[in-house]
């Protein structure tokens, strides 16, 4: 970089880093399209997993999301950020050697979750599957880019930080937190690890996360891109400035305490219901007005919503914020949580937000971006046209065809007769009932994906009249140093001093993460010793860890709501004593399938055995997979003792005669369990099969309660 | 001594008392940043992104 003239610098950006992370967000984005029809067309179809074990919902979902999630919607953030920031700074990255760094070892990552998710390598705790070692590497390359960006921001050559810079920030600081707090863990061996948090704390800390997780990974960072690319899109400044600096405060401040609404009507206690709820839906007045501001952009240039395929994603995808965020809040009031909660419906929501949304701003920034960074135009303009519109029907089949199915359930699984009973006892059934919507869906996602492919094809077109010369963009900056301060006053001088606002943000994050979880941190306050409960015995602990692996909480909860319909359907309401030992707990979100936290000793052994290898044998309707491997996989009874005294560190209370002898004991367990099913007719060696812990673990589930 | 000051927590006043903190703060906020005097620098603030564009004329 060299002076020209006095006081002007020659800036040039790093663009092919970004061309990079847009690369891999599109490579990624095919996977996780994919994925997601193809899980899809298995609760459509069930046997679209032909009996494999590393092809089943409940370790493909996984995949499908975090490749949705950390991969697309993470190397876009990635592009747009390490795009708009040098700009927006007037300032090249930091170090070329420290975006590097990121890239690939983000791409590494990616690599890890692909790999270890579908062999069943999981924590078992939504959005934040993965397990330690993973873990720790997303923590030192969250750490590379926020060295990167700060590193940018030190080295600036503008005075005042626009807006979309301040949601970075944010973005950067809040992930952080999130992610450290969730993750800590105790390992039991490289892949496998207990959550050092159990049962509803939790549960309290994964959904603080969780929730926060779409509001810091996928709401801030692309509302950040959304105020520096629509306006360069429509080429006219944001609606207002000022409306921006409410909807950042007040996201930053009111998110962090909206992860207890996908706890309603749980044992969480009713005040940290409440406060959830009352956040929840106040959230909706900056979202809206987030909207408003960015769709009020195009003020004046309403005419390029019709000409410009850009222009049409981005206020596509502003709408589907502005409905998703109408949603959300609708869904967090308690009544209407008892009715969408566990359905479809929650599916539908989310993915107006991450295919209409994230996905659409995705698509908008590619096809802005790369053309420009290429030096030449998009090869069709039609074409772009042709993929938002097929990507729109099927967003739209896809969201209603969702939403039916989600209403259509929870108003059967409510219905109970004038006689007090339940209209349709049998659960099977309510799942028949959708199937069909369940269909609509696949077409929906494959629209989706369709018009995906019409813009790899577009781009690649593209790519081929890219100028051969390119070189990275570069422009004088007349600059005289940072000016000092003094001057200045309230949030100005305080948009000056990074370090400030950055600390100022993290602590509206801390204030409402700490009040919001601290108190659940001291659970006997809760927990009446009467509903306090027995550990899970040995065999139980390798059943569990199957239930774990196997991803079995993608489809069934454990957890009984305070309401009528689930309690005459599944028995009393589940206690916060009953999950207190659980290292994660399993509540889980969605019931594809019927709750199981008091299935034990509905059914006898025999008919898990039978159920569990082809379920239709016993349920003819049923869309749960076929586990024929767990009867000829061995258990691993050998890390027992590991695992149980890791457990004991986090305060299980198990004995030191158990502890040393937990092998034993569990071999000695399933040695009960195989003689009863050998005496029913079943047949080969299955006292050390994976399914014999499954079925002491399933046996067990709502069992354990002290009854004094 | 740590416990105990924990269990201060699970009192739902500090709760509401944080919740009532945010208020104010929001209101107070807001207020501020709808304040007369800021007009033109928000006005600038807001042409950042577009600023290199205006310049030399080019989408
Ligand atoms: C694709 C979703 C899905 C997955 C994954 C799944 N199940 Fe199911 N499960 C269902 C459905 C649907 C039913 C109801 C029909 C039936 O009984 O098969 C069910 C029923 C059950 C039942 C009987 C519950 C009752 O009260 O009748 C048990 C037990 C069970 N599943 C255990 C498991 C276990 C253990 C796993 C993991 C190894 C698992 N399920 C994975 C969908 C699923």
């Amino acid at each position: 970089m060299s002076n020209h003239s006095p006081g002007t610098d020659t800036v040039t950006y790093d663009d092919d880093i970004v061309k990079k992370f847009i690369f891999a967000a599109l490579l990624f984005g095919g996977v996780a399209f994919l994925v997601g029809v193809i899980v899809a067309l298995q609760l459509a179809y069930w046997q679209f997993n032909f009996d494999t074990s590393w092809l089943t919902f409940g370790r493909l979902r996984p995949l499908h999301t975090n490749a949705a999630i950390f991969a697309f919607a993470g190397n876009i953030v990635f592009a747009g950020i390490y795009h708009s920031t040098q700009r927006l700074l007037k300032a090249r990255m930091f170090s070329r050697a420290l975006s590097c760094i990121h890239f690939w070892g983000w791409q590494l990552i990616i690599v890890a979750a692909a790999i270890s998710l579908p062999l069943g390598l999981t924590t078992g705790k939504e959005y934040a599957e993965l397990e330690w070692p993973i873990d720790i590497a997303i923590t030192l390359i969250w750490v590379v880019f926020a060295i990167n960006f700060f590193g940018t921001l030190a080295k600036r050559r503008v005075q005042h930080i626009y807006v979309a810079i301040w949601f970075y920030i944010a973005t950067i600081v809040t992930v952080a937190v999130l992610h450290i707090v969730n993750s800590l863990a105790l390992p039991v061996s490289m892949m496998k690890s207990y959550p050092v948090f159990a049962g509803i704390q939790d549960a309290l800390v994964q959904w603080w996360y969780g929730h926060n997780a779409v509001a810091f990974f996928l709401t801030t960072p692309f509302l950040g891109l959304m105020y520096y690319y629509l306006p360069k899109a429509v080429q006219r400044p944001v609606y207002s400035y000022r409306l921006s600096i409410i909807h950042f405060w007040a996201l930053v401040f009111m998110y962090i305490w909206a992860g207890p609404h996908h706890l309603l009507n749980t044992a969480l206690p009713d005040w940290a219901q409440t406060l959830g709820m009352i956040f929840s839906v106040a959230l909706w007045a900056p979202s809206w007005g987030g909207m408003i501001n960015g769709l009020l952009t195009l003020r004046g240039a309403w005419d390029k919503l019709r000409t410009e395929p850009v222009v049409k994603f981005f206020v596509a995808a502003v709408t589907a914020y502005g409905m998703s965020t109408f949603e959300g809040p609708l869904l967090s009031i308690k009544s209407v949580s008892s009715l969408g909660h566990y359905t479809d419906w929650i599916v539908g929501h989310v993915h107006v937000g991450t295919l209409g949304w994230n996905g659409f701003m995705a698509f908008g920034i590619s096809y802005y971006l790369l053309p420009r960074i290429w030096k030449t135009q998009l090869y069709s303009k039609s074409m772009a046209t042709a993929h938002f519109w097929v990507a729109t029907v099927g967003i739209v089949l896809y969201y209603i065809s969702m939403l039916s199915a989600g209403i259509t359930q929870g108003l059967m699984w409510r219905n109970i007769d004038s006689a007090g009973r339940l209209v349709y006892p049998d659960f099977v059934e309510t799942v028949t009932k959708i199937i069909p919507l369940y269909q609509v869906r696949v077409v929906g996602g494959t629209l989706f994906l369709i018009g995906f492919l019409i813009m790899i094809y577009n781009l690649f077109k593209t790519a081929q009249t890219a100028a051969k010369d390119a070189t990275d963009e570069t422009v004088q900056v007349a600059f005289k140093g940072l000016p000092g301060v003094e001057g200045e006053t309230g949030h100005r001088k305080l948009e000056g001093l990074v370090t400030a606002f950055t600390v100022l943000t993290l602590i509206a994050i801390l204030i409402g993460s700490v009040l919001e979880i601290l108190p659940t941190l001291n659970l006997d306050k809760y927990v009446a010793p009467a509903s306090k409960v027995h550990p899970f015995s040995p065999l139980e602990i390798a059943g569990r860890d199957i239930y774990i692996r196997e991803g079995c909480y993608v489809c069934h909860s454990q957890m009984i709501r305070k309401m009528p319909s689930d309690v005459l359907r599944f028995g009393e309401p589940s206690t916060i004593g009953e999950s207190m030992y659980d290292h994660p707990f399993q509540w889980g979100s969605k019931r594809t399938g019927p709750d199981l936290s008091r299935v034990g000793k509905k059914y006898p052994s025999l008919w898990h055995f039978r159920h569990m290898i082809d379920p239709r044998s016993i349920s003819e309707h049923s869309v749960m997979p076929n586990y024929p491997w767990l009867a000829s996989q061995k258990v691993d009874f050998y890390s027992l003792r590991k695992k149980l005294s890791v457990l004991k560190a986090l305060g299980v209370p198990y004995s030191d005669d158990v502890l040393g002898r937990a092998d034993v004991i569990a071999e000695e367990e399933a040695r009960v369990i195989a003689e009863e099913l050998k005496g029913q007719g079943v047949e080969g060696k299955i006292e050390d099969k994976d399914i014999i812990a499954l079925i002491a673990y399933l046996q067990a589930l709502g069992q354990k309660g002290i009854k004094e | 001594m740590k416990s105990e000051a924990l269990s201060q927590f699970t009192d739902i006043h500090y709760t509401i008392t944080a919740l009532f903190i945010f208020l104010v703060l929001f209101v107070g906020l807001t207020l501020w940043a709808y304040r007369k005097s800021g007009k033109a620098l928000y006005e600038k603030m807001g042409e950042m992104p577009i600023l290199e564009d205006l310049k030399d004329g080019r989408q």
